[in-house]
């Protein structure tokens, strides 16, 4: 079900006066009906999938617990990452790994074109496949007691605000919620209200909107200009953004109407002033859970520094990969690891501190507003590995960049990025110096109610137009 | 005075609000002023100078010009070393999915201007939703203003058993011969078109008026329901590309007008060279009274027919997995299939 639908809205509506009303241990089962519902809503199949996976790690997790024997724990955990890996493994890259075998074993004259299998991509997979491996993690690493029941267990890995794209959270944080679940205060309805509706804005008036021009151009690079190429990049960086970060609001936002307090999953990355500050900013609930439990448990910056770049290296190849069983994704993962290696040599030793509020303050604005540009820059030279299907596609449009062809409608493209952007940045503007995501509640509540009524009117009317476009990260 | 001052916040903010967000589906042109007007001899037509953007099976982005059609603006006065051919017909010579520049009148120039250099000019007269009458109206009364030497006339199945909805000036018989009926301008309709003009250049009144089309066609409740909609109300038949376009056949309601209309172009060829383009297949009675009207056709059907039989499907768009107009591909083939045509008759 996504959530920029009518049948969302709907299915909200029908959850939320039901859960109000139900006592605690009614509103676990109902929940956990609810969120089946809402994955099934795909395909039913998905949810034996999402069974699976939760009868396999609440045994496995409890068994660890209850083990004193290092090495059983250590083979228990074994079987929790074989079982977890083993499924995402199967459904997301088998054919990646097939096809590449079979297109290497042409070279050869074999063909191997039948290992391709016609499997589909459960949505979601790879979100609630982390989430319920860091769960069994952490009770290995002894930082985490398993589950009171396998209905808490049941919710935390089925949730339905955060199941298909995250935040990816850690049992620590959303288990304990789970097991005293109740019905939300009034600040998180305030809160969650808002988190929605600025949410649905950026999804379907800033997020799908853009994708309605980069879809075509990367569809026939060869058609368009390199300005019109240009403006398909920069849009679909604030597609992307937009698309996933107003998905994360919504999910947000939806736990809160629940009583439940999801992490942040985005600090308004696009201001960032460095590769190493997008990733303390962009997909925190991903890049903090390869941090945890990649990047350290590689070794970290403890061993050195060729180490370090290598731990670096190998963390954003596999980030990649997670992104998408495609070469295209990997090589964007390459790029991140490059560009992080090549800033940590420029750092020297230095730290990166996400705070650019401080720089603002310093008045030291036209130095800033250079940084942020060519981070953008950077960022734009990766995500065109990100959107691309294929390596040809993307080294066309590289090099087609610098014909320097402007089109028909020059200042028009420019307007049309210009005014997509001003909004972006704005909204970013508002959480940086307010501190708040949901910062509209900061203003009295006429004005308040007015802007909110005002964003559903057209937000509502939009989805009128089409059918709804799913999000980007939906197929990660 | 307290509430006073809430309710009057409360709407003063609604106001601003709804400036902004004008403003932001402008700019980003999410949704765009209606780029369409009417002119008593000429009915629905562009307005000039207006910025287009359409999203739909393809992508377009371009302009109407500033004599009020689509392409290269070349001025009603046409030097004598100038060779020009109109292109009349409906949204498929329109074209608003793919930019100018892969338009076939694009590729149809081009290719000529190889020949006969910067002497050619090919305008693009194509109107979206028209039907043979108000496409004759609009050569008449628009295009011939133009000077054409050749008309491309571009007719399908849909010429006939489609009604032009919007209002037009008409050709209707009077006694023994054809004349053009403009009485609709003075129509309620249009005194309320006249009077709510101003609405449609808001950016929103476009959203506005095509949900109020997705209701009245009954599609929201699949949209609203989803998947629970298909379990209950069971999932309708696809439509093919023709019938999206065009709707279910209708019948042909105007057959006498349109023999007329036939027998007008005809006599028209005397004096200007048409040629009627078939865009596919029309009913029988038409395409022998176009023959014996001594009208040269083209086959483009029989070309386009061709391509599907080696497996290319002309209607189809991968970006949307759609069918619908001709996608950019077909447009390359169609232009270069007319230049190689009408080479041999320049």
């Amino acid at each position: 079900m996504l959530f920029n639908s009518f049948v969302f809205l709907i299915f909200l509506f029908v959850v939320l006066p039901v859960f109000y009303l139900l006592k605690p241990k009614g509103k676990k089962y109902f929940l956990v009906v609810a969120s089946y519902i809402f994955y099934g809503y795909w395909d039913w199949r998905f949810t034996l999938l999402i069974l699976l996976s939760t009868v396999i790690d609440y045994l496995v997790g409890a068994k660890i617990y209850s083990t004193q024997n290092e090495r059983k724990r250590k083979n228990l955990l074994l079987i929790s990452l074989a079982s977890n890996l083993g499924i995402l493994g199967f459904f997301k890259y088998f054919n990646f790994f097939t096809d590449t075998f079979a297109e290497l074993s042409k070279w050869f004259g074999y063909n191997l074109d039948f290992l391709h299998l016609n499997v589909i991509l459960p949505v979601g997979i790879s979100f609630y496949t982390f989430q319920t491996l860091s769960y069994t993690i952490d009770i290995y690493r002894r930082k985490l007691e398993p589950a009171n029941t396998f209905l808490d267990f049941a919710l935390f890995v089925s949730f339905f605000p955060q199941l298909v794209a995250g935040p990816i959270e850690r049992a620590a944080n959303l288990l304990p919620q789970i097991q005293k679940i109740h019905n939300p205060d009034k600040e998180q309805v305030k809160s969650g209200i808002i988190l929605i509706t600025i949410g649905m804005f950026k999804k379907i008036l800033i997020g799908d909107t853009c994708g309605r021009f980069v879809d075509p151009i990367f569809a026939s690079p060869g058609s368009y200009s390199s300005l019109e190429l240009f403006m398909g990049l920069f849009l679909f960086s604030m597609q992307v953004y937009n698309d996933f970060s107003g998905y994360s609001h919504i999910a947000r936002g939806t736990a809160k109407l629940l009583g439940v307090e999801l992490m942040k999953n985005f600090e308004q990355p696009l201001l960032s002033r460095s590769i190493t500050e997008v990733w303390q900013r962009w997909h925190i609930s991903l890049s903090s859970w390869l941090r945890d439990y990649l990047y350290i448990p590689l070794g970290g910056n403890r061993k050195g520094k060729i180490r370090t770049y290598y731990n670096l290296m190998i963390t954003m190849l596999l980030g990649g990969l997670w992104h998408g069983a495609s070469w295209t994704f990997v090589f964007w993962g390459f790029l991140h690891g490059l560009y992080l290696i090549i800033h940590r040599i420029m750092l020297k030793g230095r730290k990166v501190t996400s705070k650019i509020i401080w720089e603002i303050e310093k008045r030291n604005l036209h130095k800033l507003l250079g940084k942020i540009v060519f981070f953008n820059l950077i960022w734009l030279s990766t995500l065109l590995f990100f959107r691309a299907d294929s390596f040809s596609k993307a080294f066309y449009i590289f090099v087609k960049f610098f014909d320097g062809s402007l089109g028909d409608f020059p200042l028009r493209l420019i307007k049309i990025m210009f005014a997509f952007a001003f909004v972006s940045f704005a909204i970013d503007l508002f959480e940086l110096f307010t501190k708040k995501h949901d910062f509209l509640n900061l203003l009295k509540p006429p004005v308040r109610y007015a802007i909110v009524l005002v964003t559903w009117f057209y937000v509502l009317l939009y989805l009128f137009q089409a059918e709804p476009a799913p999000f980007i990260y939906f197929q990660f | 005075m307290n509430i006073i001052s809430k309710i009057l916040k409360f709407f003063v903010t609604v106001v601003l609000m709804a400036v902004g967000f004008e403003m932001f589906l402008g700019a980003t042109e999410i949704s765009m002023p209606s780029f369409v007007d009417y002119y008593k001899e000429v009915g629905r037509t562009f307005k000039p100078n207006t910025d287009i953007i359409a999203f739909n099976e393809g992508f377009y982005l371009g302009k109407s010009n500033e004599y009020g059609y689509l392409g290269p603006a070349y001025p009603p006065e046409k030097p004598d070393s100038v060779v020009r051919i109109v292109l009349i017909g409906d949204s498929f010579v329109e074209g608003m999915q793919l930019f100018e520049r892969m338009h076939f009148r694009s590729i149809l120039e081009n290719e000529l201007r190889k020949l006969f250099g910067d002497k050619v000019q090919v305008l693009n007269f194509g109107r979206a939703g028209s039907d043979l009458r108000s496409e004759f109206v609009y050569l008449k009364n628009f295009a011939y203003k133009f000077d054409p030497d050749y008309v491309l006339f571009f007719i399908g199945a849909s010429s006939f058993y489609r009604i032009d909805k919007n209002p037009n000036p008409l050709p209707v018989i009077s006694g023994d011969s054809l004349i053009i009926d403009s009485s609709y301008w003075y129509s309620k309709e249009m005194q309320e078109r006249r009077r709510y003009s101003f609405l449609r250049n808001l950016p929103s009144f476009a959203l506005i008026k095509k949900s109020i089309k997705l209701i009245k066609s009954g599609k929201v409740m699949p949209l609203i329901f989803g998947k629970f909609y298909d379990l209950f109300a069971g999932n309708p038949d696809e439509k093919s590309g023709q019938e999206m376009i065009f709707g279910e056949k209708k019948e042909d309601k105007y057959s006498e007008i349109n023999i007329k209309i036939i027998e007008e172009l005809g006599k028209m060829n005397n004096d200007k060279k048409i040629l009627v383009v078939l865009r596919d297949k029309i009913p029988g009675k038409y395409l022998s009274k176009i023959e014996s009207e001594g009208l040269r056709t083209v086959g483009l059907n029989d070309y386009l027919d061709n391509l599907k039989r080696k497996g290319f499907d002309p209607t189809f768009w991968k970006t949307t997995k759609t069918h619908g107009h001709w996608n950019a591909e077909a447009h390359k083939l169609i232009g270069n299939y007319l230049a190689k045509i009408l080479k041999q008759e320049l």
